[in-house]
């Protein structure tokens, strides 16, 4: 099985919220794929360290950039 | 006045609120046509007042009665829309051609995408899917008397945001109206931080699910179910334990072929622009409501305003979605709240009051009236829409 690096553009969306769309991309994921978030949404940076912590996948990189929020996660903790 | 024989032909696949919408909207400048799958018109947040109240009164209304003279309707499948040679095929084999084409067929509801989802609706139904699948959900809380009742977000994407803290509120109310809420734990598991995905929203909510004592699972998506060991197990990882559970179902796009593949995405939904609902380059071509991937959220509210954004570019005026929800939502008790956003602003801090349930309930006795007669309801939402954005409400509520 190959590993694959998806890029999940959240921008624009407060509610529901990023959290949701990376939800959906995590169903299909698996591990060792890289899910590369795309917010806006301010809360985002907050959200994704507490999804970190509860589900224990990787976080490789947060920052934030000029129009947007980038999170970049390597899925490891899949059941 | 244009002459019928002049009149463009508009094909709307799907006579729910965004395809009545906006047959109704467009009749007197088009040559319309509704195809939809069914006589009927569902008004799907009745199942949550089917669920939990068993009131079917509004459920639904035959499609003919709700749409303006000169529509004309086809009651049949939609197999394939080929956007490229501007052809509809229906179950028959039978094609039709169009000058313009909206699709807003809405969703496919799928149990099987959660494993164990099917056996676990078979035993206590769900609120997202039909009318006796909402039933079952009334069985259970009518006749429930201790143990642990869950509802459990399988799906993020899933019709009318609101609907699983509604669902947990309303179920809190009957235990409570039986005498029998002391000797039930409730839990509302979800997908998301918190109980509801936009923080803002969340502060109303929270105190109110709190002073009911409902338990709130953050981080759990359900993913698989144990019927046997009344179990559920999330993406995330971890277990729950029910003696009674509402998985809400996967949601995927419309089952309908459509040409060309880029249409539409790995789960069936069409992408479409959110800002004009045009599916890519097709200037004739439109998605709108629970369909389209232009939908921020999947609420009737949406496919309102989108149709009226269509009905207005198609005769060429440069008319945008806001992204606006406004979503009129029940806590029991008779307390209502409605969650307002747009692509601009988070969910404003509307509070909870008997207000907003009197609004809530008016709108759905007016819902059918709204459909028929866009012409006396356009200039009231105009007001209403303009007085309630959420940069309004947010110097109201902080």
């Amino acid at each position: 099985m190959s590993e694959a690096k998806k890029v999940v553009d959240a921008r624009g969306l407060s509610c529901p919220g990023p959290i949701t769309n990376l939800t959906k991309a995590y169903r299909d994921a698996k591990n060792g794929d890289v899910l590369e978030i795309w917010a806006t949404d301010p809360g985002f940076k907050s959200d994704i360290k507490a999804w970190i912590e509860r589900t224990k996948n990787e976080l490789v990189e947060l920052r934030e950039e000029k129009d947007k929020i980038i999170a970049i996660i390597k899925i490891t903790a899949k059941k | 006045m244009i002459n019928m024989a002049e009149k463009k032909k508009f094909l709307i696949v799907g006579g729910g609120a965004g395809g009545a919408i906006l047959a109704n909207s467009l009749v007197k400048d088009f040559d319309v046509t509704v195809i939809n799958d069914s006589p009927y018109h569902y008004y799907w947040p009745q199942l949550l007042q089917i669920a939990f109240r068993n009131d079917y009164s509004n459920l639904y209304r035959s499609l003919s009665s709700l749409l303006v003279k000169g529509v004309n309707l086809v009651i049949d499948r939609v197999k394939k829309v080929d956007l490229q040679d501007r052809i509809v095929t229906l179950s028959n084999n039978k094609t039709m051609n169009y000058d313009y084409v909206a699709i807003a067929p809405g969703v496919t509801i799928e149990h099987k995408g959660i494993d164990g989802n099917e056996k676990l609706v078979e035993q206590y139904g769900d609120f997202h899917s039909t009318p006796q699948n909402a039933s079952k959900v009334f069985d259970v809380v009518s006749n429930m008397k201790k143990g642990t009742f869950v509802i459990a977000v399988g799906d993020p994407y899933h019709r009318c945001p609101p609907s699983p803290y509604e669902g947990i509120l309303l179920a809190d109310e009957v235990f409570r109206l039986r005498g029998v809420r002391n000797d039930i734990n409730m839990i509302l598991a979800v997908p998301y931080p918190r109980a509801y995905p936009a923080e803002t929203f969340n502060e109303v909510l929270e105190p109110i699910l709190k002073e009911r004592g409902i338990n709130v699972m953050t981080f759990f998506t359900a993913d698989k179910i144990d019927t046997e060991n009344k179990k559920i197990t999330s993406l995330e990882g971890e277990e729950l334990s029910y003696d009674a559970a509402i998985v809400v179902p996967v949601h995927k796009g419309p089952k309908i072929e459509i040409k060309p593949d880029d249409a539409i995405n790995q789960d069936g939904f069409i992408n479409a622009d959110k800002f004009t609902n045009q599916i890519l380059k097709y200037d004739d071509a439109f998605a709108i409501g629970d369909a389209s991937t232009s939908a921020n959220a999947k609420t009737g509210v949406t496919a309102h305003l989108q149709a009226k954004v269509v009905s207005k570019r198609v005769l060429g005026l440069d008319a945008r979605n806001t992204g606006r929800t406004n979503c009129p939502t029940e806590l029991g008790f008779e307390k209502g709240t409605f969650v307002i956003s747009d692509y601009n602003h988070p969910a404003a801090k509307v509070p909870a009051n008997t207000i907003n349930f009197i609004m809530k309930r008016l709108f759905a006795d007016a819902y059918w009236d709204i459909i028929r007669h866009p012409e006396f309801w356009d200039p009231i939402f105009d007001v209403y829409f303009e007085n309630t954005q959420p940069e309004v409400l947010w110097k109201l509520f902080r």
